[in-house]
């Protein structure tokens, strides 16, 4: 039997409707998930026009995981870890729109110089690696500082449903769990691992896991980005004030392909995924609201990130002998 | 059928015994029950019998210790038979004669100068082990004759004048086969036995002549008078024979000259010591030859001509007069040379060259030679 | 004082002077105090900093990553070098990338220690020298005390140091003594240019050496006997045992190896691909002209180690390996 403090928190975010009170929260929310999603697609873009150099990986249908987790979150001591997908989640937590930018574009202005590109992201308390796992025992070795400095800090680690099959994460998970780790495990279950579908990746519930290494759950839909920002902020209190990790899964919808043209899907079911899209459903609520101020959060948002762009490619790189340099051994 | 006459358990307190004496010289014919030779052990002296008769092959060396079993001489059936040396024999010796340490060192500048560690273990005097700084002084030491021992003095003491000349053969390859064939045919010499430094001929023969060791095996055979005086078969390989023929000097080992009884020397020409000179060759008259010098069948080495050392000849070189070879070159097969030409020193000389002008030292010389190759067409009725 | 002793004592005094430091690995609990006792009696004075942990390699080397980020200094035990592998995605795409492709704003300074080394009989995943498959790393650090420097020092250099450094502790060194007495035997140490120390052994007074000797780690246990059997064959040997052998402290080596311009470089680890490939060819590019032979190499056959004893010893360099690469040098 199942100790009743162990039982899932099973919250459904279909029956909640958008209440006045609760609108003007919204828009920040959207405010960023709409910047990442303008973000994701110009790197598409520019991918396209050949300005881009090298590979990205959109959450373009996931914006709501960052954008409700991190909000959640204390930029000033809170640490986040995101993976190979981890735009959004750099922007939802530092704002830093011109180093991303730069940093894809390979400039010296970039948050790492375009040396660690898309997948290699660090500002701040922010960190992310292209590799799928290994991140998350890095987070738990972080959260350990954390509570060792007793900096009071939490630590999120974003990874997917693909990365549930790295045995890491289950190592992770243990010694999180023995040591009383304030970690917060983010699971962005978007039911596909690069191109295969999840009852070709794992047996069993995903989501049951965790609870084995007596860690609590909570499993939700992220659609309503409201809803699961709520949630996020009681979770996170709560690994704060008992510093014991907590494992949330997030069920959401990749709409994009795991990186450039490598999506197989049946285009009509990605259409109809694409009619459930989060990011048009808070819209439509908005302009219901507010057309004019909806209008004018997106142009700002447009105008920025065009600036963002233009300035990079003005912009100028890390001297390859300046990088070279660098080496260690010589 | 060679009998070995092996040293006899004496004493249940000794494993071994002081070799005392020969009482009969080497290659004596004596009687059976005859008493040949002395040994002496912490109690008694012994003498040695010989249980048949026969031709005595003395292997032991006087004053030397020698363990039960260990081969001290044998009886031949002719006086022309060469005993064949057991190899047990020769390691109970190993452990028997304890060797001086030789350092690494002086080890690796040994090999370096070309110094065997048996030369370099019987030239060192002194106590500890024997030294880098005496290999220098030893090759600092080359080359200055000692007054008090020289080769002929050894020569004349070696064997009397009316018996074969009895020779080493250094190298059990392809060359010791030419020799011994023209050894087999000669009044004046004969083969007694070969060293080859492969340990694998060891025990072997070629030809019935035993191969007795490698070069560590020379010094001692040539004290215990197994051979004369020493030739090197070696064709191919010139610094292979100047580094033996070094290495018999510092021995003071007498070398020889072997010459096929259908090669003719003029009058008046003059031989070195350690030439091979196979069937067929002609020396003309007044032409010097050096030392360690192969001539392959058929060379012709014409009247007046020199030649240097360690010139190797492949068959059919001939020359003209008044020719000048210089040391250590090497000629293919089949070459003409012009009249007074001097051919340089550590030059190589392709098959087939005709050399018409001098060649500088250590020139390689080239022959073009055009020809063309193409299968046969053979029907298939032709056996293969 | 014993190599063991040194190492420990060096944990001591880190776990006092800096509060950053984490010591944790399998099986550190008190009185255990791990598998080789090199940690014993510390978890029992700084529990809360001295961690036992499960038995988890991959997680234990991530979490040390993530320490380091975020302002500690974690030491982590890793019970045999073999199980190094379970960590090498840590080391080789988390730990060693950090800092340059986080643009030089982080350091990872993560120190990993571990027993290397056979002779022991523990068989072919107990006994490598693995370090060899971490040697082509970029950025990391590797550092192997012998018996010819102050173990515990380097240690606590290596801990001090801003970069993941793999810190390999051979295990037939443990017990031997630091800096052997050896007769005719002469010990000097320099400082290569990033500070860690490399000790010049000479069996000889005067003179220039007729070979030089490079090696490492467990190799330093047979080097006092060598030189001086050496000296008795008349070979004057200059060793040169650096305790930092990743990345190269080239300008060390190669001083030295210009000494006497002949080179035999040994290594317990598999003769191939190895640390004396690296240094060979190294050697032979900048000392071309003044290389009097080839540099020879000494290693284990590449072959997995055996159990058993005379197997082992097969497989294994030791003095006589040794020796007939010094005279192939000199022949």
């Amino acid at each position: 039997m199942i100790a009743p403090h162990l039982a899932d928190k099973v919250e459904s975010s279909a029956d909640r409707c958008l209440v006045a009170a609760a609108e003007e929260e919204l828009w920040p929310l959207y405010r960023q998930m709409y910047q990442i999603r303008c973000v994701e697609e110009s790197f598409l873009k520019l991918y396209d026009r050949g300005l881009l150099f090298g590979t990205v990986h959109t959450c373009i249908g996931q914006e709501v995981c960052a954008v409700a987790v991190t909000s959640a979150l204390d930029s000033q001591r809170d640490v986040v870890w995101a993976s190979h997908r981890g735009h959004g989640h750099y922007l939802a937590f530092t704002g830093d729109l011109n180093g991303l930018v730069a940093e894809l574009l390979g400039k010296s202005s970039g948050v790492c110089a375009g040396i660690g590109g898309s997948q290699h992201l660090h500002r701040g308390n922010f960190y992310s690696n292209g590799i799928l796992g290994g991140t998350v025992a890095c987070a738990v070795g972080c959260a350990f500082s954390e509570k060792m400095k007793g900096s009071n800090g939490v630590v999120a680690v974003f990874f997917g449903d693909g990365a549930m099959g790295e045995g890491i994460i289950y190592e992770s998970l243990n010694i999180a769990s023995l040591w009383q780790l304030p970690v917060l495990f983010v699971l962005e279950d978007n039911g596909i691992a690069q191109s295969t579908p999840k009852q070709f990746e794992h047996s069993g519930d995903l989501v049951t896991r965790a609870r084995t290494f007596d860690i609590e759950i909570t499993r939700m839909r992220a659609d309503d980005v409201l809803a699961v920002h709520e949630s996020c902020s009681s979770i996170v209190d709560l690994v704060r004030r008992s510093s014991r990790p907590h494992f949330l899964v997030l069920e959401t919808t990749r709409l994009a392909p795991h990186s450039k043209g490598d999506d197989t899907r049946d285009p009509l079911e990605i259409a109809e995924l694409k009619r459930r899209d989060p990011l048009r459903q808070h819209r439509e609520v908005l302009h219901a609201s507010n057309p004019s101020r909806l209008e004018a959060l997106e142009t700002e948002i447009t105008q920025q990130l065009e600036t963002s762009i233009a300035a990079a490619m003005d912009a100028g790189g890390l001297a390859p002998e300046d990088y070279l340099e660098r080496a260690d051994a010589r | 059928m060679t009998r070995f006459i092996t040293a006899p358990m004496v004493n249940v307190n000794d494993d071994g015994a002081t070799f005392s004496a020969w009482l009969k010289p080497d290659g004596t014919l004596v009687s059976k029950g005859e008493i040949i030779a002395v040994l002496e052990t912490s109690k008694a002296t012994i003498d040695l019998e010989a249980e048949e008769a026969g031709y005595l092959r003395i292997f032991a060396k006087p004053g030397s210790q020698v363990a039960v079993g260990d081969v001290l001489a044998a009886l031949c059936e002719t006086v022309e038979e060469i005993p064949q040396f057991p190899q047990a024999r020769e390691e109970s010796r190993q452990e028997a004669a304890p060797q001086r340490k030789i350092t690494r060192k002086a080890e690796i500048a040994a090999a370096k100068a070309g110094i065997d560690l048996a030369v370099l273990q019987a030239q060192v005097t002194g106590s500890g082990p024997v030294t880098e700084a005496d290999v220098e002084a030893l090759l600092a030491r080359r080359g200055t004759a000692r007054p008090d021992l020289t080769v002929k003095d050894l020569v004349d003491d070696a064997y009397p004048q009316n018996r074969r000349q009895r020779l080493l053969i250094v190298g059990g390859g392809l060359g010791a086969v030419q020799l011994l064939d023209s050894l087999s045919r000669t009044e004046h010499q004969q083969a007694t036995a070969i060293v080859d430094d492969n340990p694998s001929l060891c025990g072997k023969t070629i030809l019935n002549v035993p191969i007795l060791g490698g070069r560590d095996a020379m010094e001692r055979l040539f004290r215990d008078r197994v051979f004369d005086a020493a030739v090197v078969s070696v064709s191919t390989s010139i610094d292979f024979r100047m580094r033996m023929t070094e290495m018999l000097k510092d021995l003071i080992i007498p070398m020889a000259n072997v010459i096929d009884p259908s090669a003719r020397v003029q009058r008046n020409a003059v031989l070195g010591t350690g030439n091979v000179i196979l069937a067929y060759c002609q020396i003309g008259s007044c032409a010097v030859i050096g030392d360690g010098n192969f001539l392959s069948p058929y060379v012709d080495i014409e009247h007046h001509c020199t030649v240097g050392d360690f010139c190797t000849f492949g068959p059919g070189v001939m020359m003209s007069s008044l020719v000048h070879i210089e040391s250590r070159v090497k000629f293919g097969t089949g070459i003409f040379i012009e009249p007074k030409l001097t051919i340089g020193s550590g030059s190589i000389v392709g098959s087939g060259a005709i050399l018409t002008r001098n060649i500088p030292a250590n020139s390689i010389v080239k022959t073009k030679i055009n020809y063309t190759l193409r299968s046969r067409a053979v029907s298939s009725s032709t056996p293969a | 004082m014993t190599i063991l002793e040194s190492l420990n004592a060096a944990l001591l005094s880190l776990l006092e002077e800096m509060p950053e430091v984490v010591l944790f690995g399998e099986d550190l609990l008190d009185p255990y105090g791990g598998a080789f006792k090199v940690t014993r009696g510390l978890q029992a004075k700084f529990p809360n900093r001295v961690l036992t942990t499960p038995i988890s390699e991959a997680a234990l080397a991530g979490l040390a990553n993530g320490m380091a980020l975020r302002g500690l200094r974690p030491v982590l035990e890793i019970m045999f070098g073999d199980f190094l592998s379970l960590c090498m995605d840590q080391i080789l795409n988390h730990g060693s990338k950090f800092r340059t492709m986080y643009n030089d704003s982080v350091t990872v300074p993560v120190t990993i220690r571990t027993p290397v080394g056979g002779g022991r009989g523990y068989g072919p995943t107990h006994s490598q020298s693995i370090e060899k498959h971490f040697m082509g790393i970029p950025e990391i650090r590797i550092v192997a005390p012998s018996v010819f420097c102050q173990a515990g020092e380097v240690l606590e250099q290596a801990v001090r140091d801003e970069r993941l450094v793999l810190f390999l502790e051979h295990k037939l060194l443990y017990t031997l003594q630091l800096f052997p007495e050896s007769a005719g035997i002469s010990c000097e140490t320099v400082l290569d240019d990033r500070g860690y120390p490399a000790a010049l052994l000479r069996n000889y007074d005067a003179g220039t050496p007729d070979v030089t000797l490079l090696a490492y780690g467990g190799m330093s246990r047979l080097l006092a006997p060598f030189l001086q059997r050496m000296a008795e064959e008349e070979i004057r040997i200059l060793a040169c045992i650096p305790t930092l052998i990743k990345p190269l402290p080239f300008e060390v080596l190669c001083r030295a190896a210009s000494e006497s311009g002949r080179v035999v470089v040994a290594e317990e680890g598999g003769l191939s691909w190895g640390w004396g490939a690296e240094i060979a060819a190294r050697l032979h590019k900048t000392l071309f002209k003044e290389l009097r032979a080839p540099v020879t190499r000494v290693g284990a056959a590449d072959l997995a180690i055996p159990s058993a004893r005379a197997l082992e010893r097969a497989v294994l360099p030791d003095e006589a390996a040794m020796e007939s690469a010094v005279v192939e040098v000199l022949q």
